[in-house]
């Protein structure tokens, strides 16, 4: 498949192998256009070389290059007993590493010094790692936890070993922890220490390791002086700044450049961005990518329909970098490519992210006329500054920011005033209707009291039949029957309050009970017009209480039985009256018309009604009833 | 790539394999990338897509057989101003849908450039679809279905006309991509390789499948 090269496309081929002549591999920016292998044959040879120019330059240096010689040839003496190294002359290229490496060799005399000073400024912020992590460290167990600091220990140990050797590419020191960390993952799996945890904890542990190690070696790691990042990270910057002028619209991205809420996103995604920076673990910082890639898709929602795919993405990614253009954007980059977990960077959201700020950065380093689609002239004037857009995004943000701000502001009050305004008619109304209402009530009120008039009436209180009657007592005594005999009397007594007037008139002792009932039925008449008053004390007598059995009877079935069989209880109301009054000349017919109380007064005296004997019964069966009467 | 988590796990035996896979979608912008994984992940069509926010980045898990197949779907930027930033993301994918819009030839030509880049410059043992999308829209055909399918057959490609709005072969696209990624535990362990290595320890387990290298 890789013999089989046909021209790609758009570059020419032989742009992207490897820069060795006769090498078939593809070459890679990173390792200076060299495939890898032909890369490191080329930096063995560098070391070899800086070797030698150090100790030809000894006379010519100062005392501070003696030292520094002797730590280069130190360092570099094993090496030579180690690689055999192919003769491929580069020589243009070999100098310039040369220079840029002398460069930072007076940094690199210092190193030593530096690392222990670094690895303790870092410490404050590795214990606060620890401390985040404690729950899982607790839960995984001392053993397993021992172990985990063990083995970070001892991996920076070799690494700032390695470190500490200015020769050492970072390429190595990547190499070396991504093999830690899979040297983990397998110690992890196979250690009977850790056999417990689940995959989760495992997965945590690792996250947890190597951001322990990583912030604590941040400062030897990030950006360090034996690479070209910081140059590479001053060209970017001013790259950007350069293209400065590039609009949302030369970008095609769909980003509505003066509205405030794109704004507000725009600028919390740049934010974000920027957070990078200061986050030390490499997960922290892909979390700000992450983090501000999440905030450009809630802006594109306000600028495209539907979801976002790639297509407005990636514009809109691009866009935010350019402006955000955030400090160190490359040694950020690298530093998260060669220190973070691999496997987080080719699988994930967040490597998916990640990958995009890479391709963001790519595409500005290789951005063109014709990237931009406009014309070639044109392109290099903006870049030369030669022409300044109109509407580019400083201008809207700085310029036009303060108008904006201004009249937002004022649609804000008039939408403001115009709600007050619609507040206040409704507060109105409302009053009125209240007002309307208060009116309203009071009329029906006044309306109500004429058609009902207020009348009080008595308090009705429920009527307990078996309750002991003191009145019962202070009656007379109750009548005898014998004295029904004695009939002439009847005509001689006018009095009605005689108690004796009422029995005189019955002719025969036949007849008692005829009398009786005759004069039961005039009190049933007397009651039936009070029968509202019947709880009242004064009617709280036998014949009430008689008359009110009557009338319950006729609502209680299971006792109808009793009163009605009684003899005299069915001829008491109808014909016995009228049969009497045929055969008896009946002493009461004169006086029932003059006095009314007679009756009742007579009626108290009346020792035993046939109906008295369902009364009583009634009522030690169901005292609730002369209350269901009422 | 399998996930970490994987069915590698010494005590794990009753645990189904699960296997993590990376799928690039390629293909000039407006084609319907996004809405065909939209269809297959969450089964919306454009209407009823209020919900989500983003479509670049989705997963999906299906069954195979006895394996849990677990997609991470990874969309491209389609414009051709981007096309060169492409081998970024397909780097270290098993697998890629290069999508064309049946009613437009250009695109066409363009998911054929997709492929041959694939086959030359991606993993050597990835599984390449070609979705000829919008297939709903028969009338305003101008790719030939027969045309098509002699290219992918040449190719090794797997081949469906799919439509996201009627969800034809949107699921069984993804299915046969499942079915056709090695899912052998080699394969599994080389997951949590670096990219570099990743590729050399791919190319060693090349002879094992013939899937798509030509």
């Amino acid at each position: 498949m890789w013999t089989k090269k046909k021209p790609c496309l758009r570059i020419d081929e032989s742009y992207l192998k490897c820069k060795s002549p006769g090498c078939e591999f593809y070459g890679n920016e990173e390792w200076h256009g060299y495939c890898s292998q032909c890369h490191r044959e080329q930096f063995q040879r560098r070391r070899k070389k800086v070797g030698f120019e150090v100790q030809h330059q000894e006379p010519h240096n100062s005392s501070s290059a003696t030292s520094l010689k002797e730590k280069y040839v130190k360092a570099s003496l094993p090496e030579f007993s180690k690689f055999e190294e192919k003769k491929r002359q580069q020589t243009e290229k070999t100098k310039k590493i040369l220079s840029g490496i002398f460069r930072k060799s007076p940094e690199a005399s210092k190193e030593k010094v530096r690392v222990e000073s670094l690895l303790r400024s870092e410490l404050r912020e590795v214990e606060a790692v620890r401390q985040e992590a404690q729950d899982l460290l607790r839960a995984i167990g001392p053993a397993a936890d021992a172990d985990v600091h063990k083995c970070i220990r001892s991996f920076y140990k070799k690494l700032v070993q390695e470190v500490e050797n200015p020769m050492t590419a970072i390429e190595d020191l990547s190499e070396r922890t991504q093999n830690f960390y899979q040297l983990l993952t397998k110690r992890f799996d196979e250690q009977a220490m850790y056999a417990e945890m689940t995959n989760d904890q495992k997965e945590q542990l690792l996250d947890y390791t190597e951001k322990y190690a990583m912030t604590y070696m941040y400062q030897l790691l990030f950006c360090p002086p034996t690479t070209t990042d910081e140059e590479k990270d001053l060209n970017i910057q001013k790259r950007i700044r350069q293209l400065n002028w590039v609009s949302a619209k030369h970008m095609d991205c769909g980003i509505n450049e003066t509205s405030t809420e794109t704004h507000d996103l725009v600028y919390s995604a740049i934010t974000e961005l920027l957070g990078m920076d200061s986050a030390k673990a490499p997960q922290d910082k892909l979390a700000c990518v992450v983090r501000c890639c999440q905030k450009i898709f809630t802006l594109m929602q306000y600028c495209v329909e539907g979801p976002t795919s790639a297509d407005d993405f990636l514009p809109a990614l691009i866009f935010v970098v350019l402006k955000a253009n955030p400090a160190r954007l490359k040694s950020n980059i690298n530093y998260v490519t060669r220190f973070c977990n691999a496997s987080r960077l080719m699988s994930g959201e967040g490597g998916y992210y990640f990958t995009n700020l890479c391709c963001a950065v790519s595409f500005i380093e290789n951005l063109t006329a014709e990237s931009l689609n406009m014309p070639e002239d044109e392109f290099s004037q903006y870049m030369e500054g030669k022409i300044v857009p109109s509407n580019t995004w400083e201008s809207a943000l700085i310029m036009c920011e303060g108008m904006h701000l201004m009249n937002e502001n004022l649609l804000r009050f008039a939408e403001l005033s115009k709600k007050s305004d619609i507040l206040g008619d409704e507060a109105e109304a409302l009053r009125d209707e209240m007002v309307a209402f208060h009116d309203e009530m009071l009329q029906r009120i006044d309306d109500l009291k004429e058609s009902y008039p207020l009348i009080i009436k008595p308090l009705k209180e429920p009527t307990d039949l078996d309750a002991e009657d003191p009145i019962v007592h202070e009656l007379p005594p109750p009548l005898s029957p014998q004295v029904v005999t004695e009939k002439p009397k009847v005509a001689e007594i006018d009095s009605p309050e005689s108690p004796e007037w009422r029995l005189t008139p019955l002719p025969d002792p036949n007849l008692t009970a005829v009398n009786y009932d005759f004069d039961l039925s005039d009190m049933s008449g007397g009651d039936l017009s009070t029968c509202e008053d019947l709880g009242t004390p004064g009617y709280q007598s036998m014949e009430t209480a008689s008359v009110q059995s009557l009338d319950l009877n006729a609502y209680h079935p299971t006792v109808v039985v009793k009163p009605v069989e009684t003899p005299g209880a069915a001829s008491l109301l109808d014909d016995p009256p009228i049969q009497e009054e045929v055969e008896l000349p009946s002493p009461l017919k004169p006086e029932p018309s003059t006095s009314y109380q007679g009756f009742s007064s007579q009626g108290w005296q009346i020792p035993s009604i046939p109906c008295e004997t369902g009364a009583s019964r009634l009522g030690s069966d169901r005292s609730p009833g002369p209350m269901d009467n009422s | 790539m399998a996930n970490r988590s994987g069915p590698q796990r010494p005590n794990g035996t009753a645990q189904a394999k699960i296997c993590q896979f990376k799928l690039v979608l390629l293909g000039e912008s407006a084609v319907g990338k996004s809405s065909l994984v939209l269809r297959f992940v969450k089964g919306q069509f454009h209407e009823f897509q209020e919900s989500t926010i983003g479509a670049a980045f989705l997963t999906q898990t299906v069954c195979v057989d006895d394996t849990t197949v677990k997609f991470e779907i990874w969309d491209t930027a389609g414009q051709e101003r981007y096309h060169s930033l492409a081998p970024m993301y397909y780097r270290g994918a098993q697998a890629a849908i290069v999508v064309y819009d049946v009613t437009n030839q250009d695109t066409f030509g363009r998911a054929k450039t997709w492929v041959k880049e694939l086959q030359r410059q991606a993993s050597p043992n990835i599984v390449i679809a070609l979705a000829g999308n919008k297939a709903d829209l028969a009338n305003k055909r101008s790719v030939e279905l027969e045309e098509a399918q002699a290219y992918a057959e040449e190719n090794g490609l797997l081949f469906m006309e799919t439509s996201a709005k009627t969800a034809k072969n949107v699921n069984e696209i993804f299915l046969a991509i499942a079915k056709k990624l090695p899912k052998s535990d080699q394969n599994a362990g080389n997951a949590s390789g670096q990219g570099r290595r990743l590729v050399e320890s791919e190319s060693t387990a090349k002879p094992a499948s013939a899937c798509c290298s030509k």
